[in-house]
């Protein structure tokens, strides 16, 4: 082997193992060959427990099993497979017929369970004892049997912690990706709702589940997240977010490109919308791509509310997330270079408030901002009961203490506490944590250029939203590029229209499945109002015609 | 990428020097009002570019005693008079005079005082100066005084002792009545000079005990100072322009007194050829409800009848006081009532035989007829 | 799917000439609208109509010869390659030329409104910079921004325009008519040359979606910039009055300066509206990079069309600093304007089209 060859060798090459982790043996007729390769291969892992049997009793019939302590569930183990097993050992049957593989005679008549199956390589049995399952090698058999035992300990369907709704279904997504796809699947009992399972990661193999509706979902958005998926190799997944950064569009933007959500809700309205969700295992968090801007301020519980509330609050969202990258920036450019904007009383008042005031507002501003990021840090890290008292220090006696210290003005902590609230308005958390940083941005370009400054900024957000996409779809869609579905897609947005009005899906699905709603053909002559129930005359008149 | 960055590296020494604008706010001194008086006689012998022509006065408000916080400062308002050859050359003295840098984004006052005004070179050069550098916005509050603007904003003021801030509020106040004073803007006044020659402002002025009232206008002819008009002259003015609101008027009305408010006042000049001469009609509209009567039971104006006689005084009473402004415009020969302006708009053929003999004697022989219609809309809640 | 072509769609055009007219002339209009017809002014942006659709008509017959080629494919189709190079470098030249001085003008404004001690050096080159990064997403970004900015340019403006609408007085327009038609024939034509970026249709044609629409497209540009110039000119006359504009170098700001907020939530909002201004202008100047980098990249047949965006921005600084003074600068803008803009909204497409009617060269249905 050259030296150029051993800098691309994957570290995970072994004697067993080829480039991308998978163990490259055939399982072998004999048992006590794999036995012995089962040995090797799992040498120093005292939590695996394995076991050779006889369980025939005139014809030697020798299994090897082999499961992972704690990983399954032993109930289904022993109450529908080793105590069948033991039943049979002490009957006399003619089941030994010589027209079924050993396998097949296990699976006919010593499991009571329906999720066993076949398996041909080593690694697919080995993958299969890592995650739980139990892998059963049969003597005298090409095959070696999986049995589905998977019963780790979990936490369950909870509540989602990151995005309450009053009202709307409570459960979330869990670190389990077949929960978490059976969450979606209750939703949309269609077989047109297709998962595709990948396994990612060549150390940690974890289960990535990408769903989306076979006949809504442009064909070749699933081709090109399936090409992106299968991009890099790399040893191990922990979170969405590391398959989030893998396969984003621009690596430069702070701002999300993929939609991380832990609603299934949310991840099934946007799979009728024809967007795809890609579910990880161990990851409570479900990314649905492609995402725009709009998407973000989309909250599920906005469809259940009544379309005037839920108007009113897309308008209070878009307009405080403006805010609260914005507002620390125009404060600094209106009092140091343009106050000629400010009404007179005011400016007054402010001025007043900063006599004696040493440092620049500027200067304050970004003392106080960071303060509160400081705040926003420490309040995640300390443990629950102190996070309170830090909120209480730091909003309370540092910044109180601080006006009266004659050091921060207290406008500034107006300001800086009302910029904070706001980013919490935003229903999505990365979408914040952009604006947390453009934020800064904004401060600074204000503090040389004044409200010039400030625009600018403004231009070149924008001008970087423009040019961003995922996925092919550009993000300020429904915004720009609206005529693409004929203007309709504006009903989603700042504001949102009354339901029987949201008659199409939007961009991102197939040209030829853009209806989602019409009235049924049966009650389509009828003289309704729309979107009422409100029929012409009374029902009496109305049987009366009929 | 990397030319972007190297192009970043260029403006970067530019943005480390920068910030050329930035000022705090706290070390501005916010000027609310300007007084611009004449210098007494200059001296002659000096060239043209050292002798002072121009008397500013600022009163700078200390910010703190103004919004009522402690502050080092001993008074709410400093005063600072300089002389000097140009408003900017004044600014600069008065900048070697105060611990921060002046600001006139706020200003809403501009007093000036007799003497400018009388001065035509003098008034044209300040106005001009003001708007030419957006010093101060075309929405400050232009007033006249008789006597000298500095004394004015000098002298103690009880209610308020920063004169901008008594103006702004004076104007701010939707609800104030419009009778004796019409509020003009330093942009409305330069456009009305330049439309027509012709504008008004209103007279500021003060008495001993430091109560101010603003009433009256002072008329100005090609930025030349003509004439004061007193309170009952502006009130005529302000009939013709239909811009009256919630003003008394009082009539005599079977030996007592009538108190007709009105509510709403409107304007339309009309012009007809009558015997070969042009003459013009100002229709009043009038709406308002009587207020103060004393009534008793032969006195009963809750009728038609009474209503009728009530309305026919008044319509009287109003006539007379429009009339006011009309013969006074009339006996200066000016039209600041704006009927040849309004000819030009809707009689302009009419206009052009006007136009060159209008401010020559020819609106002093116009025939201007005052016709006013009054119509009593309630009468309160007694009969 | 979204498909990347750098194609745009017929709305993006119509949207990126319309931003691309409401530039810095917009806000000088009155003041040449008034000097040329008084107060009758308000009427020379329609008949300017008239002049506007001899332009459409010359450029969009050139182009729907050639569909799918902006200027640089098909001018060497017309004529000799010497000649066809050398009248696309003119282009470029202008291009560039105007847009140095358009962005001249706009630091000229700025520094008046909001930056008064800032070298003006220092507000074009951050401006030309921000600009040089929206533009090297390419056309389809650009044509994007064009959509967004839209809300942010017109809707301050109706809120201010609404206002002064209410509070106006009207009489200020009376006599109706009283202008002569040889002043308004004049005056029209002065103003149809803010209609100049319809030049840009050249290269934009090229990169529409759908070829055979060039034609609606820059009609609706056309008629909407037209009312929007004739409620403008309305609107400053109304407000600060026609004689007034004469005499105001920038008499929309002195519009916007005079105009007073309800419950004063804002005092001098003339800044804030500079938000329009900027903004709009920001698509100009975006526009004149894009299109003199993708010319130049095109006719040199470099693979990358963004490659030549930074090197055109010193090039515009330059232009743009050379008028030593805002005398010097609004001299050169208009005269810049009076004397080369018309070369390619009407002669020099005229000629090619005759050129290539004899030669029967491109498609001659179109």
């Amino acid at each position: 082997m050259t030296k150029q060859q051993d800098k691309n060798k994957i570290s995970v090459e072994g004697i067993y193992h080829d480039k991308e982790n998978k163990i490259n043996m055939e399982l072998s007729t004999s048992l006590d060959t794999n036995i012995k390769n089962v040995e090797i291969l799992f040498k120093d892992c005292m939590d695996l427990v394995k076991r050779e049997v006889d369980i025939g009793k005139e014809v030697p019939f020798r299994v090897y099993g082999a499961y992972f302590d704690g990983m399954v569930n032993r109930e289904i183990l022993e109450n529908f497979f080793l105590s069948r097993v033991i039943d049979y050992k002490n009957l006399n049957g003619d089941i030994f017929e010589n027209s079924k593989t050993p396998t097949q005679i296990i699976m006919d008549h010593f499991s009571a369970t329906f999720d066993i199956k076949e398996v041909e390589t080593m690694d697919d049995m080995i993958k299969a004892i890592l995650s739980g399952d139990t892998g059963l090698f049969v003597d005298n058999s090409k095959k070696g049997l999986v049995i589905a035992t998977r019963g780790w300990p979990n936490r369950g369907v909870g509540e989602p912690s990151s995005e309450n709704v009053v009202r709307g279904s409570r459960d979330g997504f869990t670190e389990i990706v077949r929960f978490n796809s059976v969450l979606i699947r209750r939703r949309i009992r269609d077989t047109k709702l297709k998962t595709k399972m990948v396994s990612f990661g060549t150390r940690s193999r974890t289960d990535v589940a990408v769903m989306y509706m076979e006949d809504i979902a442009k064909p070749e958005l699933v081709e090109d997240v399936m090409r992106r998926l299968n991009k890099y190799e790399i040893d191990a997944i922990f979170d969405s977010g590391y398959i989030e950064q893998l396969i984003e569009d621009s690596w430069k933007s702070p701002f999300p490109q993929t939609q991380a959500t832990e609603r299934p809700d949310k991840v099934a309205s946007s799979l009728l919308e024809g967007k795809i969700a890609i579910v990880v295992d161990n990851s409570p968090f479900v990314l649905i791509v492609p995402t725009t801007l709009n998407a973000f301020y989309q909250a599920s519980e906005d469809y259940y509310q009544r379309w005037q509330i839920m108007s009113f609050t897309r308008i209070l969202r878009y307009l405080v997330s403006f805010l609260s990258f914005a507002l620390p920036g125009l404060y600094i450019a209106t009092l140091n270079f343009q106050p000629g904007m400010l009404p007179t009383p005011f400016a007054i008042s402010i001025a007043a408030s900063r006599e004696g005031i040493t440092f620049p507002t500027v200067l304050e501003i970004l003392i106080m901002e960071l303060t509160f990021e400081l705040f926003r840090e420490a309040g995640i890290r300390i443990p629950g009961a102190i996070g309170h008292v830090i909120g209480l220090v730091g909003g309370i006696v540092i910044g109180q203490a601080a006006v009266e210290a004659r050091i921060i003005s207290p406008m500034i902590i107006i300001i800086v506490a009302f910029t904070a609230i706001s980013t919490f308005a935003i229903p999505d958390y990365s979408l914040t944590s952009a604006f947390r940083l453009v934020r800064f941005f904004f401060i600074l370009s204000a503090a040389f250029f004044g409200l010039y400054g400030f625009l600018l900024a403004m231009l070149f957000v924008l001008a970087h939203l423009s040019s961003l996409e995922s996925f092919k779809v550009p993000y300020l869609a429904p915004y720009n590029a609206s005529d693409r579905n004929r203007f309709r897609d504006l009903k989603d947005t700042i504001l949102r229209f009354p339901t029987f009005m949201q008659v199409t899906r939007p961009i991102f699905a197939r040209e030829n499945q853009r209806t989602r709603l019409r009235l049924k053909e049966s009650r389509a002559n009828e003289d309704m109002e729309p979107g009422a129930e409100k029929m012409k005359g009374n029902y009496t008149s109305n049987r009366r015609d009929k | 990428m990397g030319k972007f960055k190297g192009l970043l590296f260029l403006i970067l020494p530019f943005i480390l020097t920068g910030c050329w604008d930035s000022v705090e706010l706290n070390e501005r001194h916010v000027i609310l009002e300007l007084a611009i008086d004449k210098a007494p006689m200059p001296d002659l012998s000096k060239p043209i570019n050292e002798r002072p022509v121009y008397k500013i006065t600022y009163g700078i408000p200390d910010i703190g005693k103004l919004s009522g916080a402690d502050s080092l400062a001993e008074n709410v308002k400093t005063t600072i008079t300089t002389q000097s050859p140009s408003i900017a050359t004044s600014i600069d003295e008065v900048e070697t005079k105060t611990q921060n840098t002046i600001t006139f984004s706020h200003a809403k006052a501009l007093i000036l005082g007799e003497e400018v005004l009388k001065d035509k070179e003098l008034f044209q050069t300040a106005l001009d100066s003001l708007l030419r550098d957006m010093r101060v916005g075309r929405s400050i509050t232009v007033l006249a005084t008789k006597g000298s603007a500095g004394e004015l904003t000098q002298a103690d003021n009880p209610q308020n002792p920063i004169m901008g801030m008594y103006v702004m509020k004076y104007f701010n106040n939707k609800e104030r009545p419009v009778s004796y004073a019409k509020g003009q803007l330093l942009g409305n006044f330069t456009k009305e000079l330049e439309d027509t020659g012709v504008s008004t402002m209103p007279i500021i002025s003060s008495n001993e005990e430091g109560i101010i009232e603003i009433s009256g206008a002072a008329l100005i002819k090609d930025y030349e100072f003509v004439a004061w008009l007193d309170k009952n002259e502006v009130r005529g003015e302000l009939f013709v322009e239909g811009k009256i609101k919630g003003v008394p008027i009082i009539i005599d009305y079977k030996d007592q007194h009538l108190t007709y408010m009105i509510k709403e006042q409107q304007s339309k000049i009309h012009f007809k050829e009558n015997n070969g001469k042009y003459e013009s009609t100002i229709d009043l509209t009038i709406k308002g409800d009587i207020t103060e009567y004393l009534s008793s039971e032969n006195k009963n104006i809750f009728n038609g009848e009474s209503i009728k006689e009530i309305t026919k005084l008044l319509e009287e009473e109003i006539n007379r006081q429009a009339s006011v402004a009309v013969d006074k415009s009339k006996s200066l020969g000016i039209d600041f009532l704006g009927i040849g302006l309004e000819m030009y708009r809707k009689e302009p053929k009419q206009w052009e035989i006007y136009k060159s003999e209008w401010n020559k004697g020819a609106y002093k022989d116009f025939l201007i007829h005052v016709d006013s219609t009054v119509n009593i809309q309630n009468t309160g809640i007694l009969e | 799917m979204f498909s990347h072509n750098g194609k745009i769609s017929v709305r993006q055009v119509e949207i990126l000439l319309i931003l691309q007219m409401f530039n810095t002339s917009i806000l000088l209009l009155p003041r040449i609208a008034a000097n040329h017809a008084g107060r009758n002014g308000y009427m020379l942006p329609i008949a300017a109509l008239a002049f506007g659709f001899i332009y459409l008509f010359c450029i969009t017959t050139l182009t729907n010869r050639f569909k799918g080629d902006t200027i640089v494919e098909f001018l060497p189709k017309i004529v000799a390659k010497p000649i066809a190079y050398l009248v696309l470098a003119l282009f470029v030249v202008k291009i560039i030329i105007t847009t140095g001085l358009e962005i001249r003008m706009f630091g000229e404004m700025v520094s008046q409104v909001m930056l008064p001690k800032t070298p003006i050096e220092v507000i074009i080159l951050t401006m030309l910079l921000t600009t040089a990064y929206l533009v090297k997403s390419g056309i389809e970004a650009t044509a994007r921004m064009g959509e967004i900015l839209l809300y942010f340019i017109f809707l301050p403006l109706v809120i201010v325009f609404a206002l002064i609408v209410v509070k106006a007085d009207y009489k200020q327009l009376l006599p109706l008519f009283e202008t002569d038609l040889m002043s308004i024939g004049k005056g029209a034509f002065v103003i149809s040359l803010s209609f100049m970026p319809i030049e840009f249709m050249l290269i934009l044609a090229g990169l529409m979606k759908k070829q055979e629409k060039t034609r609606q497209a820059v009609l609706i540009a056309l008629l909407a910039i037209a009312v929007i110039e004739t409620i403008v000119v309305i609107l400053t006359y109304v407000g600060i009055g026609a004689n007034e504009s004469k005499r105001q170098i920038w008499p929309v700001l002195t519009l916007m300066q005079s105009v007073q907020f309800p419950g004063s939530l804002i005092e001098n909002q003339e800044i804030l509206m500079m938000t329009s201004w900027v903004f709009s202008i920001y698509m100009y100047i975006s526009s004149g990079i894009y299109f003199s980098s993708l010319m130049v990249s095109r006719a040199l047949k470099v693979r990358r069309e963004n490659i030549f965006i930074l090197p055109v921005i010193p090039i515009i600084y330059f232009v743009s600093i050379f008028p030593e003074s805002l005398i010097d600068a609004y001299k050169y803008y208009m005269s810049f304007q009076y004397s080369f803009g018309i070369w390619f909204l009407v002669p020099i497409p005229i000629v090619f089209i005759l050129i290539a009617k004899i030669r029967k060269v491109g498609n001659i249905n179109g």
